[in-house]
Protein backbone atom coordinates (compact mmCIF):
# COMPACT_ATOMS: atom_id res chain seq x y z
CA UNK A 1 0.00 0.00 0.00
CA UNK A 2 1.03 3.48 -1.23
CA UNK A 3 -0.79 5.43 1.73
CA UNK A 4 -3.50 4.12 4.62
CA UNK A 5 -5.73 6.32 6.61
CA UNK A 6 -6.62 4.40 9.47
CA UNK A 7 -9.84 5.69 11.28
CA UNK A 8 -8.50 9.06 10.60
CA UNK A 9 -10.25 11.80 12.53
CA UNK A 10 -9.55 15.54 12.44
CA UNK A 11 -11.38 18.54 13.74
CA UNK A 12 -10.67 21.87 13.78
CA UNK A 13 -11.46 24.37 16.21
CA UNK A 14 -13.71 21.79 18.44
CA UNK A 15 -15.50 21.25 14.87
CA UNK A 16 -15.47 18.07 13.61
CA UNK A 17 -14.48 17.42 9.97
CA UNK A 18 -13.84 14.02 9.10
CA UNK A 19 -14.96 10.97 11.27
CA UNK A 20 -13.40 8.01 11.37
CA UNK A 21 -12.11 7.70 7.49
CA UNK A 22 -10.38 4.96 6.43
CA UNK A 23 -9.02 4.28 2.81
CA UNK A 24 -5.89 2.30 1.09
CA UNK A 25 -4.36 3.50 -1.68
CA UNK A 26 -2.58 1.26 -3.93
CA UNK A 27 0.81 2.11 -6.20
CA UNK A 28 -0.40 3.20 -9.59
CA UNK A 29 -3.89 3.49 -8.32
CA UNK A 30 -6.36 6.77 -9.07
CA UNK A 31 -9.23 7.19 -6.41
CA UNK A 32 -11.34 9.99 -6.60
CA UNK A 33 -13.33 12.01 -3.78
CA UNK A 34 -16.83 13.05 -4.07
CA UNK A 35 -18.72 15.45 -1.80
CA UNK A 36 -20.69 18.25 -1.03
CA UNK A 37 -19.00 21.34 -0.79
CA UNK A 38 -16.82 21.44 3.02
CA UNK A 39 -17.30 18.10 3.65
CA UNK A 40 -13.71 18.24 4.12
CA UNK A 41 -12.36 16.50 0.69
CA UNK A 42 -9.51 19.28 0.90
CA UNK A 43 -8.58 18.36 4.65
CA UNK A 44 -8.11 14.86 3.15
CA UNK A 45 -5.56 15.76 0.96
CA UNK A 46 -3.21 18.14 2.88
CA UNK A 47 -3.82 15.30 5.52
CA UNK A 48 -2.44 12.62 2.83
CA UNK A 49 0.28 15.81 1.90
CA UNK A 50 1.28 15.36 5.49
CA UNK A 51 0.85 19.12 6.20
CA UNK A 52 -1.88 18.24 8.69
CA UNK A 53 -2.09 15.79 11.19
CA UNK A 54 -5.02 13.95 12.53
CA UNK A 55 -6.10 14.25 15.94
CA UNK A 56 -6.56 10.16 15.95
CA UNK A 57 -6.07 7.63 13.92
CA UNK A 58 -2.93 6.60 11.86
CA UNK A 59 -1.83 7.59 8.13
CA UNK A 60 0.42 5.29 6.89
CA UNK A 61 2.63 6.16 3.84
CA UNK A 62 5.67 4.35 2.25
CA UNK A 63 6.96 7.11 0.22
CA UNK A 64 8.97 10.37 1.13
CA UNK A 65 8.38 13.61 2.34
CA UNK A 66 9.37 15.10 -0.16
CA UNK A 67 7.53 12.37 -2.65
CA UNK A 68 4.03 14.95 -3.57
CA UNK A 69 2.91 16.60 -6.11
CA UNK A 70 0.06 18.71 -5.51
CA UNK A 71 -2.27 21.19 -7.88
CA UNK A 72 -4.52 23.20 -6.04
CA UNK A 73 -7.68 24.43 -6.63
CA UNK A 74 -6.10 28.11 -6.78
CA UNK A 75 -3.63 27.23 -8.82
CA UNK A 76 -0.79 28.66 -6.09
CA UNK A 77 1.73 30.17 -8.98
CA UNK A 78 4.43 32.42 -8.19
CA UNK A 79 3.45 35.51 -10.25
CA UNK A 80 6.38 37.49 -10.07
CA UNK A 81 8.42 34.22 -12.07
CA UNK A 82 8.14 32.58 -15.59
CA UNK A 83 6.55 29.65 -16.29
CA UNK A 84 9.60 27.58 -16.43
CA UNK A 85 10.61 29.49 -13.06
CA UNK A 86 7.80 28.47 -11.37
CA UNK A 87 8.93 24.57 -12.22
CA UNK A 88 12.23 25.09 -11.33
CA UNK A 89 10.87 26.46 -7.96
CA UNK A 90 10.24 22.88 -6.78
CA UNK A 91 12.92 20.95 -8.07
CA UNK A 92 16.16 23.30 -6.99
CA UNK A 93 16.18 21.51 -3.55
CA UNK A 94 15.93 18.15 -4.93
CA UNK A 95 18.36 18.48 -7.93
CA UNK A 96 21.96 19.67 -7.57
CA UNK A 97 22.35 19.52 -11.78
CA UNK A 98 21.55 22.86 -12.97
CA UNK A 99 21.41 21.23 -16.68
CA UNK A 100 18.95 18.25 -15.52
CA UNK A 101 16.83 20.72 -13.74
CA UNK A 102 16.27 22.68 -16.65
CA UNK A 103 15.51 20.04 -18.77
CA UNK A 104 13.53 18.04 -16.23
CA UNK A 105 11.50 22.00 -15.64
CA UNK A 106 11.11 21.91 -19.68
CA UNK A 107 10.04 18.50 -20.17
CA UNK A 108 7.51 18.81 -17.68
CA UNK A 109 6.13 21.89 -19.27
CA UNK A 110 6.11 19.98 -22.76
CA UNK A 111 3.86 17.15 -21.16
CA UNK A 112 1.45 19.88 -20.64
CA UNK A 113 1.72 21.34 -24.10
CA UNK A 114 3.51 24.78 -22.89
CA UNK A 115 6.82 24.84 -24.51
CA UNK A 116 6.56 27.89 -26.68
CA UNK A 117 4.59 29.78 -23.73
CA UNK A 118 7.59 28.69 -20.87
CA UNK A 119 8.82 32.04 -20.48
CA UNK A 120 5.90 33.57 -19.86
CA UNK A 121 4.52 34.87 -16.32
CA UNK A 122 1.45 33.33 -15.10
CA UNK A 123 -0.60 37.19 -15.37
CA UNK A 124 -0.10 36.79 -19.52
CA UNK A 125 -1.35 32.95 -19.28
CA UNK A 126 -4.82 32.31 -19.60
CA UNK A 127 -6.86 30.16 -16.58
CA UNK A 128 -6.31 27.19 -18.63
CA UNK A 129 -2.67 27.87 -19.39
CA UNK A 130 -1.85 28.46 -15.70
CA UNK A 131 -4.02 25.19 -14.69
CA UNK A 132 -1.34 23.60 -17.15
CA UNK A 133 1.95 24.85 -15.49
CA UNK A 134 0.37 23.98 -11.53
CA UNK A 135 0.74 20.20 -13.37
CA UNK A 136 3.67 20.50 -15.01
CA UNK A 137 4.83 22.00 -11.42
CA UNK A 138 3.47 18.86 -10.04
CA UNK A 139 4.92 16.24 -12.24
CA UNK A 140 8.07 17.95 -12.53
CA UNK A 141 9.18 16.95 -9.05
CA UNK A 142 8.34 13.02 -9.85
CA UNK A 143 6.05 12.23 -6.98
CA UNK A 144 5.12 8.78 -6.01
CA UNK A 145 1.92 10.21 -5.08
CA UNK A 146 -0.11 13.10 -6.96
CA UNK A 147 -2.91 15.02 -5.00
CA UNK A 148 -5.62 17.34 -7.40
CA UNK A 149 -8.20 19.84 -5.41
CA UNK A 150 -10.82 20.39 -7.64
CA UNK A 151 -8.03 21.34 -10.54
CA UNK A 152 -10.81 22.24 -13.01
CA UNK A 153 -13.52 23.70 -11.18
CA UNK A 154 -13.04 27.21 -12.69
CA UNK A 155 -12.90 26.28 -16.65
CA UNK A 156 -15.88 25.88 -19.10
CA UNK A 157 -16.20 22.16 -20.04
CA UNK A 158 -14.46 21.67 -22.99
CA UNK A 159 -11.41 22.64 -21.78
CA UNK A 160 -11.97 20.67 -18.36
CA UNK A 161 -12.42 17.86 -20.81
CA UNK A 162 -8.91 18.38 -22.77
CA UNK A 163 -7.17 18.93 -19.84
CA UNK A 164 -8.84 15.75 -18.08
CA UNK A 165 -7.59 13.37 -21.06
CA UNK A 166 -4.22 14.77 -20.86
CA UNK A 167 -4.14 14.16 -17.08
CA UNK A 168 -5.50 10.98 -17.51
CA UNK A 169 -2.96 9.92 -20.17
CA UNK A 170 -0.07 11.18 -18.00
CA UNK A 171 -0.92 8.75 -15.26
CA UNK A 172 -1.81 6.20 -16.96
CA UNK A 173 1.66 6.44 -19.17
CA UNK A 174 3.76 7.09 -15.79
CA UNK A 175 1.66 4.74 -13.30
CA UNK A 176 0.75 7.17 -10.92
CA UNK A 177 -0.76 7.02 -8.50
CA UNK A 178 -3.49 10.16 -7.01
CA UNK A 179 -6.14 10.95 -5.55
CA UNK A 180 -8.36 13.36 -7.01
CA UNK A 181 -11.10 15.73 -5.76
CA UNK A 182 -14.16 16.68 -7.40
CA UNK A 183 -17.30 18.19 -7.64
CA UNK A 184 -17.83 16.60 -11.22
CA UNK A 185 -19.31 13.28 -10.68
CA UNK A 186 -17.96 12.59 -14.59
CA UNK A 187 -14.77 14.03 -14.15
CA UNK A 188 -14.73 11.58 -11.19
CA UNK A 189 -15.75 8.65 -13.32
CA UNK A 190 -13.43 9.53 -16.16
CA UNK A 191 -10.02 9.37 -14.13
CA UNK A 192 -10.06 7.09 -11.37
CA UNK A 193 -10.56 3.29 -10.89
CA UNK A 194 -12.64 3.91 -7.47
CA UNK A 195 -14.71 6.29 -6.60
CA UNK A 196 -15.69 7.44 -2.84
CA UNK A 197 -18.72 9.39 -2.38
CA UNK A 198 -18.38 11.22 0.55
CA UNK A 199 -20.80 12.15 2.95
CA UNK A 200 -21.46 15.77 4.52
CA UNK A 201 -19.00 17.09 7.32
CA UNK A 202 -17.74 15.47 9.50
CA UNK A 203 -17.30 13.34 6.74
CA UNK A 204 -16.72 9.70 5.99
CA UNK A 205 -16.92 7.23 3.05
CA UNK A 206 -21.14 7.17 2.16
CA UNK A 207 -19.89 4.44 -0.36
CA UNK A 208 -17.49 2.81 -2.71
CA UNK A 209 -17.45 2.65 -6.40
CA UNK A 210 -15.08 0.35 -8.19
CA UNK A 211 -14.53 1.30 -12.16
CA UNK A 212 -13.37 -1.34 -13.99
CA UNK A 213 -11.02 0.01 -17.33
CA UNK A 214 -12.71 -0.80 -20.38
CA UNK A 215 -16.53 0.11 -18.62
CA UNK A 216 -19.51 0.54 -21.48
CA UNK A 217 -20.87 3.89 -21.54
CA UNK A 218 -24.22 2.70 -20.09
CA UNK A 219 -22.28 1.20 -17.11
CA UNK A 220 -20.83 4.60 -16.16
CA UNK A 221 -24.53 6.38 -16.42
CA UNK A 222 -25.40 4.32 -14.30
CA UNK A 223 -22.91 4.36 -11.55
CA UNK A 224 -23.18 8.17 -12.47
CA UNK A 225 -26.69 8.34 -11.34
CA UNK A 226 -26.11 6.47 -8.00
CA UNK A 227 -23.32 8.61 -7.30
CA UNK A 228 -25.64 12.39 -7.83
CA UNK A 229 -28.29 10.10 -6.14
CA UNK A 230 -26.16 9.17 -3.05
CA UNK A 231 -24.95 13.12 -3.39
CA UNK A 232 -28.39 15.04 -3.72
CA UNK A 233 -30.62 12.23 -1.47
CA UNK A 234 -32.67 14.97 -0.39
CA UNK A 235 -33.04 16.93 -3.44
CA UNK A 236 -36.47 16.22 -5.90
CA UNK A 237 -35.08 15.70 -9.82
CA UNK A 238 -37.89 15.95 -10.99
CA UNK A 239 -37.65 19.04 -13.80
CA UNK A 240 -37.21 22.56 -11.86
CA UNK A 241 -39.57 24.07 -14.75
CA UNK B 1 -13.93 58.39 -4.30
CA UNK B 2 -16.49 58.10 -7.45
CA UNK B 3 -15.36 54.74 -9.00
CA UNK B 4 -15.57 55.71 -12.64
CA UNK B 5 -12.45 58.27 -11.53
CA UNK B 6 -9.26 56.41 -12.11
CA UNK B 7 -7.07 57.02 -9.30
CA UNK B 8 -4.26 60.38 -9.67
CA UNK B 9 -1.49 56.82 -9.02
CA UNK B 10 -3.33 54.79 -11.79
CA UNK B 11 -3.92 57.62 -14.12
CA UNK B 12 -3.79 57.18 -17.90
CA UNK B 13 -2.72 60.85 -18.45
CA UNK B 14 0.68 60.82 -20.83
CA UNK B 15 4.06 61.06 -19.08
CA UNK B 16 4.13 64.58 -20.29
CA UNK B 17 0.62 65.70 -18.60
CA UNK B 18 2.41 64.28 -15.18
CA UNK B 19 5.96 65.92 -15.60
CA UNK B 20 4.79 69.19 -16.64
CA UNK B 21 2.28 69.58 -13.99
CA UNK B 22 5.28 68.40 -11.73
CA UNK B 23 7.68 70.97 -12.93
CA UNK B 24 4.98 73.69 -13.09
CA UNK B 25 4.46 73.34 -9.28
CA UNK B 26 8.10 73.68 -8.79
CA UNK B 27 8.74 76.83 -10.93
CA UNK B 28 5.51 77.93 -8.87
CA UNK B 29 7.26 77.23 -5.88
CA UNK B 30 10.55 79.11 -6.57
CA UNK B 31 8.31 81.94 -8.06
CA UNK B 32 6.43 82.67 -4.75
CA UNK B 33 10.02 81.86 -3.62
CA UNK B 34 11.60 84.82 -5.43
CA UNK B 35 8.71 87.40 -4.68
CA UNK B 36 8.55 86.99 -0.99
CA UNK B 37 12.60 87.65 -1.26
CA UNK B 38 11.91 90.67 -2.53
CA UNK B 39 10.35 92.34 0.89
CA UNK B 40 13.60 91.02 2.70
CA UNK B 41 17.01 91.42 3.29
CA UNK B 42 19.28 88.81 2.81
CA UNK B 43 19.78 87.60 6.43
CA UNK B 44 16.04 86.35 6.63
CA UNK B 45 15.09 85.51 3.11
CA UNK B 46 17.56 84.89 0.25
CA UNK B 47 16.05 84.99 -2.76
CA UNK B 48 16.75 81.70 -5.62
CA UNK B 49 19.68 83.62 -7.25
CA UNK B 50 21.28 84.69 -4.19
CA UNK B 51 20.83 81.31 -3.02
CA UNK B 52 22.31 79.75 -6.26
CA UNK B 53 25.16 82.09 -5.95
CA UNK B 54 26.51 81.16 -2.51
CA UNK B 55 26.08 77.42 -3.75
CA UNK B 56 28.48 78.41 -6.23
CA UNK B 57 30.90 79.60 -3.72
CA UNK B 58 30.38 76.36 -1.38
CA UNK B 59 31.57 74.05 -3.74
CA UNK B 60 34.32 76.26 -4.94
CA UNK B 61 35.81 75.27 -1.11
CA UNK B 62 37.43 72.02 -0.67
CA UNK B 63 36.03 72.28 3.07
CA UNK B 64 32.47 71.42 2.19
CA UNK B 65 33.52 68.07 0.06
CA UNK B 66 35.10 67.40 3.75
CA UNK B 67 31.95 67.87 5.16
CA UNK B 68 29.87 66.42 2.82
CA UNK B 69 31.89 63.19 2.99
CA UNK B 70 31.28 63.04 6.80
CA UNK B 71 27.29 63.47 6.37
CA UNK B 72 27.02 60.67 3.28
CA UNK B 73 28.89 58.28 5.53
CA UNK B 74 27.41 58.90 9.12
CA UNK B 75 23.90 58.55 6.80
CA UNK B 76 25.05 55.57 4.64
CA UNK B 77 26.36 53.94 7.61
CA UNK B 78 23.27 53.97 9.36
CA UNK B 79 20.99 53.75 6.40
CA UNK B 80 22.73 50.20 6.20
CA UNK B 81 22.79 48.91 9.94
CA UNK B 82 18.91 49.84 9.98
CA UNK B 83 17.93 48.02 7.09
CA UNK B 84 20.53 45.00 8.02
CA UNK B 85 18.60 45.04 11.51
CA UNK B 86 14.88 46.09 10.55
CA UNK B 87 14.81 43.30 7.93
CA UNK B 88 16.29 40.69 9.81
CA UNK B 89 14.38 41.23 12.73
CA UNK B 90 11.39 41.71 11.03
CA UNK B 91 11.38 38.07 9.24
CA UNK B 92 11.99 37.03 12.15
CA UNK B 93 9.62 38.60 13.90
CA UNK B 94 6.98 37.91 11.15
CA UNK B 95 7.77 34.55 11.38
CA UNK B 96 7.45 33.60 15.09
CA UNK B 97 4.41 34.20 16.40
CA UNK B 98 5.49 34.50 20.07
CA UNK B 99 8.26 36.99 18.98
CA UNK B 100 5.35 38.81 17.48
CA UNK B 101 3.58 39.39 20.59
CA UNK B 102 6.75 40.10 22.36
CA UNK B 103 8.55 42.83 20.01
CA UNK B 104 5.38 44.73 19.89
CA UNK B 105 4.93 46.83 23.00
CA UNK B 106 9.39 47.52 22.78
CA UNK B 107 8.53 48.44 18.54
CA UNK B 108 5.39 50.67 19.76
CA UNK B 109 7.74 52.60 21.96
CA UNK B 110 10.70 53.00 19.98
CA UNK B 111 8.84 54.52 16.82
CA UNK B 112 6.95 57.12 19.17
CA UNK B 113 10.14 58.73 21.09
CA UNK B 114 11.42 61.64 19.03
CA UNK B 115 14.65 61.44 17.21
CA UNK B 116 16.04 64.74 18.96
CA UNK B 117 15.83 62.94 22.78
CA UNK B 118 17.75 60.30 21.16
CA UNK B 119 20.13 62.94 19.99
CA UNK B 120 20.71 64.58 23.22
CA UNK B 121 21.40 61.69 25.47
CA UNK B 122 23.89 59.56 22.62
CA UNK B 123 25.63 63.19 22.77
CA UNK B 124 25.39 62.88 26.77
CA UNK B 125 27.07 59.52 26.17
CA UNK B 126 29.34 59.47 23.69
CA UNK B 127 30.25 63.15 23.02
CA UNK B 128 30.83 64.71 19.63
CA UNK B 129 31.37 62.74 16.52
CA UNK B 130 30.10 60.33 14.48
CA UNK B 131 28.90 57.81 16.87
CA UNK B 132 25.63 59.97 18.27
CA UNK B 133 24.13 60.44 14.47
CA UNK B 134 24.97 57.11 13.36
CA UNK B 135 23.69 55.06 16.12
CA UNK B 136 20.52 57.28 16.40
CA UNK B 137 19.69 56.52 13.01
CA UNK B 138 19.88 52.95 13.38
CA UNK B 139 18.00 53.57 16.92
CA UNK B 140 15.11 55.51 14.95
CA UNK B 141 15.12 54.11 11.26
CA UNK B 142 15.08 50.40 12.44
CA UNK B 143 11.83 50.00 14.07
CA UNK B 144 9.90 51.64 11.36
CA UNK B 145 11.88 49.24 9.04
CA UNK B 146 10.85 46.54 10.97
CA UNK B 147 6.85 47.42 10.94
CA UNK B 148 7.30 47.45 7.12
CA UNK B 149 8.93 44.19 7.04
CA UNK B 150 6.72 42.66 9.33
CA UNK B 151 3.41 43.98 7.36
CA UNK B 152 5.24 41.78 4.33
CA UNK B 153 5.82 38.87 6.31
CA UNK B 154 2.18 38.82 7.30
CA UNK B 155 0.89 39.66 3.66
CA UNK B 156 2.71 37.25 2.22
CA UNK B 157 -0.23 34.83 0.56
CA UNK B 158 -0.80 31.78 2.97
CA UNK B 159 -1.68 29.54 -0.02
CA UNK B 160 2.09 30.68 -1.76
CA UNK B 161 3.69 29.39 2.09
CA UNK B 162 1.68 26.02 2.09
CA UNK B 163 2.77 25.26 -1.57
CA UNK B 164 6.62 25.63 -0.83
CA UNK B 165 5.78 23.48 2.43
CA UNK B 166 4.09 20.73 0.54
CA UNK B 167 6.58 20.81 -2.42
CA UNK B 168 9.60 20.48 0.72
CA UNK B 169 11.36 23.76 -0.67
CA UNK B 170 14.28 24.62 1.58
CA UNK B 171 14.70 27.29 3.78
CA UNK B 172 17.21 29.84 0.91
CA UNK B 173 14.95 28.75 -1.87
CA UNK B 174 12.29 30.17 -0.17
CA UNK B 175 13.85 33.01 1.01
CA UNK B 176 14.94 34.50 -1.90
CA UNK B 177 12.49 33.50 -4.70
CA UNK B 178 9.65 33.35 -2.72
CA UNK B 179 9.62 35.81 0.60
CA UNK B 180 11.72 38.51 -0.51
CA UNK B 181 9.66 39.07 -3.81
CA UNK B 182 6.44 39.01 -2.14
CA UNK B 183 7.39 41.58 0.13
CA UNK B 184 9.28 43.15 -2.12
CA UNK B 185 7.24 46.34 -2.11
CA UNK B 186 7.23 46.47 1.59
CA UNK B 187 10.62 46.37 1.08
CA UNK B 188 11.66 49.19 -1.17
CA UNK B 189 9.48 51.28 1.25
CA UNK B 190 11.15 50.35 4.18
CA UNK B 191 14.13 51.42 2.52
CA UNK B 192 12.75 54.32 1.65
CA UNK B 193 11.09 55.64 4.78
CA UNK B 194 15.22 54.64 6.24
CA UNK B 195 16.92 56.95 3.38
CA UNK B 196 14.76 59.78 4.66
CA UNK B 197 14.98 59.22 8.11
CA UNK B 198 18.75 58.60 7.67
CA UNK B 199 19.49 62.43 6.01
CA UNK B 200 16.81 64.14 8.25
CA UNK B 201 18.46 62.57 11.38
CA UNK B 202 21.91 63.17 10.45
CA UNK B 203 21.49 66.73 9.63
CA UNK B 204 19.51 67.29 12.80
CA UNK B 205 22.46 64.94 15.04
CA UNK B 206 25.16 66.82 13.15
CA UNK B 207 23.15 70.37 13.67
CA UNK B 208 23.04 69.68 17.53
CA UNK B 209 26.09 67.91 18.22
CA UNK B 210 28.78 67.69 15.76
CA UNK B 211 32.20 69.40 14.47
CA UNK B 212 31.48 68.62 10.80
CA UNK B 213 29.20 67.55 8.64
CA UNK B 214 26.52 69.74 6.70
CA UNK B 215 23.97 69.78 9.73
CA UNK B 216 27.11 71.18 11.56
CA UNK B 217 27.43 73.69 8.61
CA UNK B 218 24.35 74.78 8.86
CA UNK B 219 24.40 75.27 12.68
CA UNK B 220 27.24 77.64 11.64
CA UNK B 221 25.68 79.80 9.28
CA UNK B 222 22.44 80.18 11.78
CA UNK B 223 24.87 81.28 14.01
CA UNK B 224 26.80 83.74 11.56
CA UNK B 225 23.33 85.06 10.24
CA UNK B 226 24.19 83.67 6.94
CA UNK B 227 20.77 83.04 5.91
CA UNK B 228 21.92 82.16 2.13
CA UNK B 229 24.79 80.12 2.97
CA UNK B 230 22.28 78.11 5.01
CA UNK B 231 19.80 78.02 2.11
CA UNK B 232 22.43 76.54 -0.21
CA UNK B 233 23.19 73.87 2.22
CA UNK B 234 19.91 73.25 2.05
CA UNK B 235 19.63 72.78 -1.65
CA UNK B 236 22.78 70.62 -1.78
CA UNK B 237 20.84 67.94 1.43
CA UNK B 238 17.64 68.45 -0.87
CA UNK B 239 19.73 67.40 -3.82
CA UNK B 240 21.42 64.21 -2.78
CA UNK B 241 17.85 63.20 -0.94
CA UNK B 242 16.27 63.31 -3.99
CA UNK B 243 19.07 61.59 -6.29
CA UNK B 244 19.10 58.95 -4.29
CA UNK B 245 14.97 58.37 -3.37
CA UNK B 246 14.21 59.23 -7.84
CA UNK B 247 17.75 58.15 -9.39
CA UNK B 248 18.80 54.81 -7.25
CA UNK B 249 15.37 53.83 -4.76
CA UNK B 250 12.48 54.24 -6.92
CA UNK B 251 13.95 52.57 -10.40
CA UNK B 252 15.50 49.48 -8.37
CA UNK B 253 11.84 49.43 -6.96
CA UNK B 254 10.14 49.32 -10.15
CA UNK B 255 12.91 47.23 -11.85
CA UNK B 256 12.34 44.97 -9.03
CA UNK B 257 9.26 45.07 -7.07
CA UNK B 258 6.75 41.72 -8.34
CA UNK B 259 3.96 44.39 -7.94
CA UNK B 260 5.12 46.70 -10.60
CA UNK B 261 6.73 43.46 -12.70
CA UNK B 262 3.15 41.95 -12.52
CA UNK B 263 1.42 45.43 -13.58
CA UNK B 264 3.81 45.13 -16.81
CA UNK B 265 3.09 41.77 -17.82
CA UNK B 266 -0.41 42.77 -17.59
CA UNK B 267 0.68 45.68 -19.85
CA UNK B 268 2.18 43.40 -21.74
CA UNK B 269 -0.41 41.44 -22.51
CA UNK B 270 -3.20 44.13 -23.47
CA UNK B 271 -0.20 45.29 -26.02
CA UNK B 272 -0.65 41.70 -27.07
CA UNK B 273 -3.83 41.45 -27.25
CA UNK B 274 -4.24 44.99 -29.24
CA UNK B 275 -1.59 44.83 -31.87
CA UNK B 276 -2.37 40.92 -31.95
CA UNK B 277 1.40 39.70 -32.87
CA UNK B 278 3.53 37.54 -31.33
CA UNK B 279 5.38 38.87 -28.17
CA UNK B 280 8.85 40.77 -29.60
CA UNK B 281 11.72 38.47 -28.94
CA UNK B 282 13.43 41.19 -26.81
CA UNK B 283 10.41 41.79 -24.40
CA UNK B 284 9.99 37.58 -23.70
CA UNK B 285 12.31 37.03 -20.61
CA UNK B 286 13.63 34.25 -20.91
CA UNK B 287 14.73 33.62 -17.56
CA UNK B 288 17.62 30.78 -16.94
CA UNK B 289 16.52 31.19 -13.53
CA UNK B 290 18.71 27.60 -12.49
Amino acid sequence: MLLEFRHVSKQFCNLPVIRDFSLSLAAGEVVSLVGPSGCGKSTLLRLAADVETPDSGQITRTFGADQVGFVFQDVRLLPWMTALDNVLFVLRDRIADRHLRQEKAERALQQVGLTEFESYNPGQLSGGMRKRVAIARALAVDADLLLFDEPFSDLDLPLRLRLLKDIGGILKRGGKSAIYVTHDVREALLLSQRVLVLAARPTYIKQTFHLSPGMSKPDLQVIEEQVIRLLGDEIDYTHFG
Amino acid sequence: MNRSMPSPATSNAPRWVKAGLAVLSVLLLIGVWDWAARSYPVSILPSPAETIEALGWLLGRDSFYHHLEMTLTRSGTGFTAAMFIGVVGGLLIGRFQWLYWFSNPLIAIATTIPPIFWVAIMIIWLGLGSGPPILVIIITATPLVMVNIIQGMQNIPPGLVEMATIFRVGFWNRLLRLYLPAMSGYLFAAALIATRFAWRTVIMAEFIGSSNGLGNRLAWSRQNLETDLAFAYMLVILTFSLVIEYGILRPAQSRFSWMTGHRRGQRLQRQLNTQNSPMPQAQRRRSHAA
